[in-house]
C-alpha cells in the first residue's frame, strides 16, 4: 500500500508538468498570466491550437515534416554507423581496438558549443556541393539543407558505446556455431546480433529520435529559410527577447510533444530493458 | 610497421585538414578594405534584384512586424532589392551564428547587434562603417533626417568606442521606465511617481504601511536598476577607456544602501517575472523595459489605472537606460551588396517603417516624425501608456558606455548586488569588490 502510494505520488509529480502544459494551452493570454494561477482554464480556448498551428508563415505542419525528416533520417544513419562501429569494437580483433574505443568515448566530453564553428565550417565548405568548388568555395555547401542539419550528428559515441556493450553480452558460441556453417560477419550481425540486442537498438533509436526532435541550436545556426526549420524553432516564435505568448507556446508545445510521447509508449518496455540490460555492464 | 606509419600519416592528414578548415576565416573582408568614400558610393550602379540576408532576434509580435516590414520593403523599394529575413534566436544565439558564419562563410549582410557585439566585430575587422553612406548625395541621410532621430538613439550609433565612426543604424528600441498602479497610489495617498530616490523609499514605506503591499519587485539581475540609480545621480558607472569605475563613489554607496534597505524592510522583493507581480496587483510599481507596455495593456485591461514614467532623477539632465540592438552591415566585399544592405537599413529607420514597428509592438520609434503619422498617432491615442513611454521615458534614454568587457561586468555586478540585497555583504564591501573586479575586467578588455 505504501509502495503504491509512493508510486502514485511519484507519477503525479512526473505528470504534473504535462497537465500544466495542457491546462495553460487552453487559457487566454490574460488568464495564463494570472498569479496566483488558475488550475484549470475558466473558459477553454481550443482555438489556441488552431492559432498556434497556423501562426508561423509556413505553418506547424511544415515544421513537423521537417522535424520528421531530420529525426528519422538522422536516427537511421546514426543507428547504421553505430552498429558498424560497435560490431567492430565488440567482435573484431585489431590493433589499438581499446585505445580507439576510448578515443570514441572521449568525444562525449567535447561540449556541443565548441563544435558549432567547426561543424558549420564543414557543412558550409564541403566541396562540390551546393555550388561549392573542389576547394569548398563559392557556394553555400550544405547550409540551409536537411543534410546540413542531419550530417554533423550521425556518428554518436553514445550509440557506439551502448551497442558495443550489448554485442559483447551475446555469448561467442553463437558466432562459433554460425562460422561452422560458413556464415559471414554480415550475416551474424544482422541475423543474430541485432535481433538478440533489440532493446539496445531501440534505445539508440529512441535517444537518437528524441535528441533530434528536440534539437534547437544547431538547426538555428545551420538554416536560414523559415520553411526548412524544425518544430523546436517553430516554438521559439512564441517566445522572444521582449516576452512570451505562453498560451500559444503551450498549445504548440503540446502538439510538438505528442509524437515523442506516442513513440515512447510504443517502445518503452524495450527502452527500459535496453538501459538496464546493457547500459551499465562492462 | 608500414601499416602504423600509413595510419599515422592518414590521421595527421585528416586532422590537419580539419584544423585548417576550421581555423580559416571565410570570405569576410575587413572593414578597412571595405571603407569607401561617399563619391565611390554614388558611383555604384545598383543592379535590380540584389538579394541580401538580414538576421534578427525578433519573435512573437515583433517577429511578425519585421516580416510585414520586410515584405513591404521588398514590394516597394525602387531598386528591387530582396531582403531575406531570418530569425536567429536570442542575441547570444545570433552572435554565435554570426561568429560561425564569419569563420565558414555566409555571413548575413545586415544583422542586429548590441554595441558589445559591434566592438567584437570591429576587433575582427568585419564591420562596414556607415559614414560614407550617410554622406552620399544619392543614398545618404539629410540633416533633417539626422535631427529627426531621437538623441539617445543617434548617440548610440556613434559611441566613443567607435573612434569617430558610425558603425550601426537604428532598429527601434525601448528604455527603462517606472510603471505605477495609479489606483494603489491613490489608496496609499501617493500623488504620483517618485521624482527622487529618497521619495522612492518614502513612498515604498507609505505604501507598505497603508496597504501592506510591497512597493516593487525586481528581477534576479538588478544591475540595470543599479546603473540607472547611478546615472540618475549624474554618475557614469565606469569609464571603459580609462579602465576605472565609480562603484566606490558616495552616490554608489548611497544607491547600494537604498537597495539594501528596500529589501531588508521587505518593501521590495525579488521575482523572476516582475511583470506578473505588477499586473496582478501584488506590487504598486515595476521598473522595467518600456517594450512591455503593449503587453501590459493586454494583460491589465481595465483592472486598474496605470501608466509609465521616468525613474527618479536627481540632476537637471534626466537619463535612463536605453535597451535593444541596432543594425550593422557585415562586410561582404561586394559594394552592391553592401549598398543594398544600407538602403534597407536606412528604410527601416525611417518614419513610415518605424511607425509600423512602434504601432505593432511595444518599441518606441527611433524617429520623432513617426509620431505624426496617422498610424502611430491613432495607436498612441488609443494606448496613452505607449505615448507616455515615448514622451516621458524614451526621449531621455541613453545606453551605457559600451565595452567588450560589458557582459562580464554585468554578470559580476549582478552577483555582488544579490549579496547586498541578501545582507551578506555591506554596501561598502560590495562597492570595493565591484570596483576591483570591474577595473580588472576593463583592463583585460580587447579595446584597452
Amino acid at each position: 500500500m505504501v509502495l503504491y502510494t509512493a508510486l502514485i505520488a511519484g507519477a503525479m509529480v512526473m505528470l504534473f508538468p504535462f497537465f500544466w502544459m495542457v491546462s495553460s494551452s487552453l487559457k487566454t493570454f490574460q488568464e495564463v498570466n494570472l498569479s496566483p494561477p488558475t488550475l484549470l482554464p475558466t473558459d477553454p480556448q481550443w482555438a489556441n491550437y488552431a492559432e498556434a498551428w497556423g501562426s508561423p508563415p509556413s505553418g506547424f505542419g511544415r515544421y513537423f515534416f521537417n522535424s520528421l525528416v531530420v529525426a528519422v533520417v538522422g536516427t537511421a544513419i546514426q543507428l547504421f554507423t553505430g552498429i558498424m562501429a560497435a560490431y567492430a569494437f565488440a567482435r573484431l580483433k585489431f590493433r589499438f581496438n581499446n585505445l580507439l574505443f576510448m578515443l570514441v568515448l572521449a568525444t562525449m566530453m567535447i561540449p556541443f558549443e565548441t563544435r558549432i564553428v567547426p561543424n558549420y565550417v564543414l557543412i558550409r565548405q564541403i566541396p562540390l556541393v551546393g555550388g561549392n568548388s573542389i576547394f569548398g568555395e563559392g557556394g553555400s555547401g550544405l547550409y540551409d539543407t536537411y543534410a546540413g542539419m542531419i550530417l554533423p550528428g550521425v556518428a554518436s559515441a553514445f550509440a557506439v558505446f551502448l551497442l558495443r556493450q550489448a554485442f559483447m553480452a551475446v555469448p561467442r558460441d553463437y558466432w562459433d556455431a554460425l562460422r561452422m556453417d560458413g556464415a559471414s560477419h554480415w550475416t551474424f550481425l544482422w541475423r543474430v546480433l541485432i535481433p538478440m540486442t533489440m532493446p539496445a537498438v531501440l534505445t539508440v533509436v529512441l535517444f537518437g529520435f528524441i535528441g533530434r526532435w528536440n534539437e534547437l541550436l544547431w538547426p538555428l545556426i545551420a538554416t536560414q529559410s523559415e520553411s526548412i526549420r524544425p518544430v523546436q524553432l517553430g516554438l521559439m516564435l512564441f517566445s522572444g527577447d521582449e516576452g512570451s505568448l505562453y498560451h500559444l507556446l503551450m498549445a504548440a508545445t503540446t502538439l510538438v510533444a505528442v509524437p515523442g510521447i506516442i513513440f515512447f509508449l510504443f517502445v518503452q518496455r524495450r527502452f527500459i530493458e535496453g538501459l538496464t540490460a546493457f547500459g551499465v555492464k562492462g | 610497421m608500414n601499416m602504423i606509419k600509413k595510419s599515422a600519416l592518414t590521421f595527421f592528414f585528416l586532422a590537419g585538414t580539419l584544423l585548417l578548415t576550421s581555423c580559416g576565416l571565410g570570405a569576410a573582408t575587413s572593414s578597412g578594405e571595405a571603407a569607401v568614400s561617399a563619391a565611390n558610393i554614388d558611383d555604384i550602379d545598383l543592379p535590380t534584384g540584389v538579394e541580401i540576408d538580414f538576421w534578427h532576434i525578433q519573435a512573437t509580435v515583433y517577429g511578425e512586424a519585421i516580416t510585414e516590414m520586410v515584405q513591404e520593403f521588398n514590394a516597394t523599394n525602387e531598386w528591387g532589392i530582396v531582403v531575406n529575413e531570418s530569425f536567429k534566436g536570442s542575441y547570444q544565439e545570433l552572435n554565435q551564428a554570426v561568429r560561425a558564419s564569419l569563420a565558414g562563410g555566409g555571413a548575413p549582410d545586415v544583422s542586429m547587434a548590441y554595441e558589445n557585439d559591434v566592438l567584437e566585430y570591429v576587433a575582427n575587422d568585419v564591420i562596414v562603417p556607415l559614414d560614407a553612406y550617410l554622406d552620399s548625395d544619392q543614398f545618404g541621410v539629410s540633416k533633417d533626417d539626422f535631427a529627426d532621430l531621437v538623441d539617445g538613439v543617434l548617440a548610440r550609433q556613434q559611441v566613443d568606442a567607435y573612434k569617430g565612426l558610425t558603425l550601426s543604424w537604428p532598429h527601434g528600441n525601448s528604455s527603462m521606465g517606472l510603471y505605477y498602479n495609479a489606483d494603489l497610489f491613490e489608496t496609499a495617498g501617493i500623488d504620483g511617481p517618485p521624482t527622487s530616490w529618497d521619495e522612492f523609499l518614502d513612498q515604498a514605506r507609505q505604501l507598505k504601511d497603508t496597504t501592506g503591499l510591497a512597493y516593487s519587485a525586481m528581477g534576479p539581475a538588478k544591475n540595470g536598476i543599479y546603473y540607472n540609480m547611478l546615472r540618475s545621480k549624474g554618475i557614469t558607472p565606469f569609464d571603459a577607456v580609462a579602465a576605472t569605475t565609480e562603484f566606490t563613489s558616495p552616490e554608489s554607496i548611497e544607491s547600494l544602501e537604498l537597495l539594501a534597505a528596500l529589501f531588508k524592510d521587505e518593501l521590495v522583493y525579488t521575482a523572476t517575472d516582475t511583470e506578473q507581480e505588477f499586473t496582478n496587483e501584488r506590487t504598486a510599481t515595476e521598473i522595467g523595459t518600456t517594450a512591455r507596455t503593449s503587453t501590459k495593456i493586454d494583460q491589465i485591461g481595465d483592472k486598474f489605472e496605470w501608466s509609465v514614467a521616468l525613474t527618479p532623477q536627481e540632476t537637471d539632465e534626466p537619463i535612463t537606460q536605453l535597451f535593444g540592438g541596432n543594425h550593422v552591415i557585415l562586410a561582404s566585399g561586394e559594394p552592391e551588396q553592401e549598398l543594398a544592405a544600407w538602403l534597407f537599413m536606412r528604410w527601416f529607420a525611417d518614419t513610415d517603417a518605424q511607425s509600423i514597428y512602434a504601432a505593432r509592438t511595444g518599441y518606441s520609434p527611433a524617429v520623432k516624425s513617426a509620431l505624426d503619422t496617422a498610424l502611430l498617432s491613432a495607436d498612441y491615442g488609443e494606448n496613452p501608456q505607449k505615448a507616455d513611454a515615448f514622451k516621458s521615458v524614451f526621449v531621455n534614454a541613453q545606453i551605457m558606455p559600451p565595452t567588450a568587457a560589458g557582459n562580464a561586468i554585468d554578470d559580476m555586478v549582478t552577483g555582488v548586488l544579490e549579496e547586498v540585497v541578501l545582507g551578506w555583504v555591506t554596501p561598502q564591501e560590495a562597492a570595493e569588490r565591484m570596483d576591483a573586479e570591474a577595473a580588472s575586467l576593463l583592463q583585460a578588455s580587447p579595446q584597452n
